[in-house]
């Protein structure tokens, strides 16, 4: 009887059902170490969540299933604070943006045009930056990248459509992805058209005007192709090319530091920001993407500084405009505006 | 293009395929009408999560599905090719098959995610695509002969054959494109390394359960089965055929084939040959076939088998009411065989019995019972036919 049952067990072990059973096995432990999350990781998802649904539940499109999101955002909240406990109080901002800062990410929240948004985006760069003209001014700076969660007007916008800056309490944000995305997309489609000569960028607009800013970088890359390893190229024209634009965020966010205790609505310190930007440091990408862009403005103010904003310099003719043209044009209609000095 | 059948034929029934069919349907309108309380509990605890998962949830995913359309379109998938791998299979390895590549696809599915899209990691996933993958990769490897026929949209009835193995590798493609495609950063709201996952598991196990003995086997049975009853263009039957009796030659119904194949323009000795080993290895398994597959050997041969054989047939003809047939059989039997051993012993008596009692012909009983006294002197069986003879003498 026992022999019999030994045998039956040996015949088990043996089969090769059992080894594939065995092998499910080994595939589910392979498959959890690579899945493995952090609690950060599901922090971050969970708050992501909560923060999204209750962008939902301001736009118009969901307004029908507005108790359905409710309930999510609720239980979203739930599970936050499942996962949270111990760490930090999801309630308190100090606590989490300590929890997220810790981490590498910088955690904010605010009230932007009676709607509730939220930041969550990875620290790069640190820096404080002192400037003496036109006012003198010293800001602590993050420029930021990888953005988790988007701010409610980026939300509602789309990808791609986010600012250049923005101030928070205690520094200044500079977002590089405001402009990664469009220098990994440009260097994809300029690598892959192998452009032999400086004609080859003038097919669009904003390839145009990235030539015209990032002249050398391209030459090096693209015409006498000194990098022969695509990704080490690629890095070199995302890196390089960002270093040229810092200086214009700097500027914007200059002004913004100046402008962060007047009670100007945000979209009208955006605006002043830019306009400080391009007439400091001027350049031709920045000025083609903010001629281009839909800007959703709320301030009348706004509004007018973007109208005369879009109404000067003609892009059809794009190769006509100068960086002092650009420089003389936005100092004039920031000149213009109401509350400037 | 849609799949709507195969050119095989089954031999049991899909219990299997209908019992998961029904379990997923049901499933569906259970919780069709569900409210937000019961819809977030289900997106939380059943859906398959790479980044934040509960092992119940890479089976009960399975039993999950987004909207009509999905589920429609995977039990379609599922009934084409589910039922002829049950078939093949055995209802009990085909569920242990269709949980295993379920779950593998599950699972490589989340790998792929974690590996090359770790921001899709929290993306919960749903459907029994992974494991229906499965079942067709099981189907390409075990059924690569066959052809699936496809209709070409549902508002073009047009429907082609396709053979399996060509349209089901331009599917695992294009899912393996799909794959790439999502690794690039191309949205798609399949997931596709689920079906390749899925696929590749069901390959992967029938290489390891060496299933390709028994793929070849049903590759000859299926090409003699459909070639050798046609009336030209049945040479690659007859080669399918003789392949698979070298490997099994006590396959009564492929010798029955080529025996009617063999006999069919003319008599062969081939074809008496495999008549007579079907009708012997049937006798064993299913004797009424056994004298179906006699009778048509007789009225091409006219001839017998071995006594011990023969008998057993007479007698099964006889108990079938072919009470003439039974008889000439014996007495052909007689004839043809000189050896005086018990079982021409038993054919004589038998004869004898038949014309006496079913045909009534009592002149022939006596010949025949005259002849047993004559051919065995000394059998057991001599004072019962002696005393037979003189009852109907007296009569």
């Amino acid at each position: 009887m026992i022999w019999k049952a030994i045998l039956q067990y040996k015949q088990i072990i043996f089969s090769r059902y059992t080894h594939l059973f065995l092998g499910l096995l080994a595939l589910y432990g392979i498959s959890s170490i690579i899945t493995y999350t952090t609690p950060l990781d599901k922090i971050t998802e969970n708050l992501k969540r909560y923060c999204y649904t209750g962008y939902g539940m301001k736009m118009p499109l969901f307004s029908q299933n507005i108790r359905e999101i409710e309930y999510y955002r609720e239980k979203y909240k739930e599970q936050l604070g499942v996962l949270t406990k111990g760490l930090f109080n999801y309630d308190k901002k100090d606590e989490a943006q300590a929890y997220f800062v810790a981490n590498g990410f910088l955690y904010d929240s605010w009230q932007e045009n009676e709607n509730h948004s939220y930041l969550l985006a990875k620290i790069i760069e640190k820096g404080v930056h002192k400037r003496e003209s036109p006012e003198e001014v010293r800001f602590d700076y993050l420029i930021l990248g990888e953005k988790k969660i988007v701010p409610f007007s980026e939300y509602v916008k789309g990808p791609g459509t986010g600012a250049f800056v923005s101030a928070g309490e205690k520094a200044i944000y500079l977002y590089k992805d405001s402009l990664e995305p469009l220098l990994r997309w440009y260097f994809e489609s300029l690598w892959v058209t192998e452009s032999k000569a400086s004609y080859h960028f003038y097919g669009d607009p904003l390839s145009y005007s990235l030539y015209r800013d990032l002249r050398e970088i391209c030459e090096d890359i693209f015409i006498k192709r000194h990098y022969m390893n695509k990704q080490s190229a690629q890095q070199t024209f995302i890196e390089e090319g960002f270093r040229v634009f810092l200086p214009t965020l700097l500027s914007m966010g200059a002004r913004m530091a100046v402008d962060r205790n007047s009670n100007f609505p945000s979209d009208y310190q955006y605006l002043r920001a830019c306009l400080t930007g391009l007439s400091l440091n001027p350049n031709h990408t920045m000025f083609y993407l903010l001629k281009t862009e839909r800007l959703y403005t709320f301030s009348p103010m706004a509004r007018k500084g973007w109208k005369a904003f879009s109404q000067r310099l003609d892009l059809t003719s794009l190769d006509k405009i100068t960086l002092e043209q650009i420089s003389e044009m936005s100092q004039s209609i920031f000149n213009s505006l109401e509350d400037s000095p | 293009m849609i799949p709507v059948g195969t050119n095989l034929t089954r031999k049991n029934f899909p219990w299997s395929t209908i019992s998961l069919l029904l379990a997923n349907w049901v499933i569906y309108f259970s919780f069709l009408e569900s409210d937000i309380y019961t819809e977030f509990w289900i997106w939380r605890y059943f859906y398959s999560t790479p980044g934040d998962p509960y092992p119940w949830q890479l089976i009960t995913s399975m039993f999950l599905h987004a909207n009509f359309w999905h589920l429609l379109g995977n039990s379609i998938f599922f009934w084409v090719f589910g039922i002829f791998v049950e078939d093949k299979l055995g209802w009990k390895v085909y569920l242990y098959l269709y949980f295993l590549t379920g779950v593998a696809s599950n699972l490589i599915h989340g790998a792929m995610v974690g590996i090359f899209m770790r921001e899709d990691l929290f993306i919960p996933s749903l459907g029994a695509s992974g494991a229906i993958s499965g079942i067709m990769g099981i189907y390409l490897y075990r059924c690569h002969y066959s052809k699936i026929k496809l209709l070409i949209s549902f508002w073009l009835p047009i429907r082609i054959q396709v053979p399996a193995f060509i349209i089901l590798s331009l599917w695992f493609l294009r899912d393996f494109m799909g794959g790439i495609d999502t690794i690039r950063g191309i949205h798609h709201n399949v997931a596709f390394w689920a079906h390749v996952g899925g696929f590749s598991a069901g390959l992967g196990t029938c290489k390891y359960l060496n299933y390709e003995i028994q793929a070849r086997k049903e590759k000859l049975e299926f090409v003699a089965e459909t070639t050798l009853e046609k009336s030209v263009g049945y040479g690659e039957g007859i080669t399918a055929a003789e392949t698979l009796l070298r490997t099994d030659p006590d396959n009564p119904e492929m010798h029955l084939k080529l025996a009617r194949v063999k006999s069919r323009l003319r008599a062969s000795a081939e074809g008496k040959d495999h008549y007579e080993k079907s009708i012997k290895l049937l006798l064993e398994k299913d004797p009424k076939k056994a004298m179906e597959a006699f009778i048509e050997f007789w009225n091409k041969y006219f001839s017998v088998l071995e006594p011990k054989y023969q008998l057993r047939l007479s007698r099964l003809l006889n108990k079938s009411l072919y009470f003439d047939l039974s008889a000439h059989t014996l007495q052909a039997l007689i004839e043809s065989n000189p050896s005086l051993d018990l079982y021409m012993e038993e054919a004589y008596l038998y004869l004898a019995k038949i014309y006496a009692t079913q045909l009534e012909r009592r002149d022939l009983a006596r010949y025949v019972y005259d002849k047993f006294l004559e051919k065995f002197p000394k059998s057991k069986h001599r004072e019962f036919v002696e005393r037979l003879i003189h009852r109907t003498s007296t009569e």
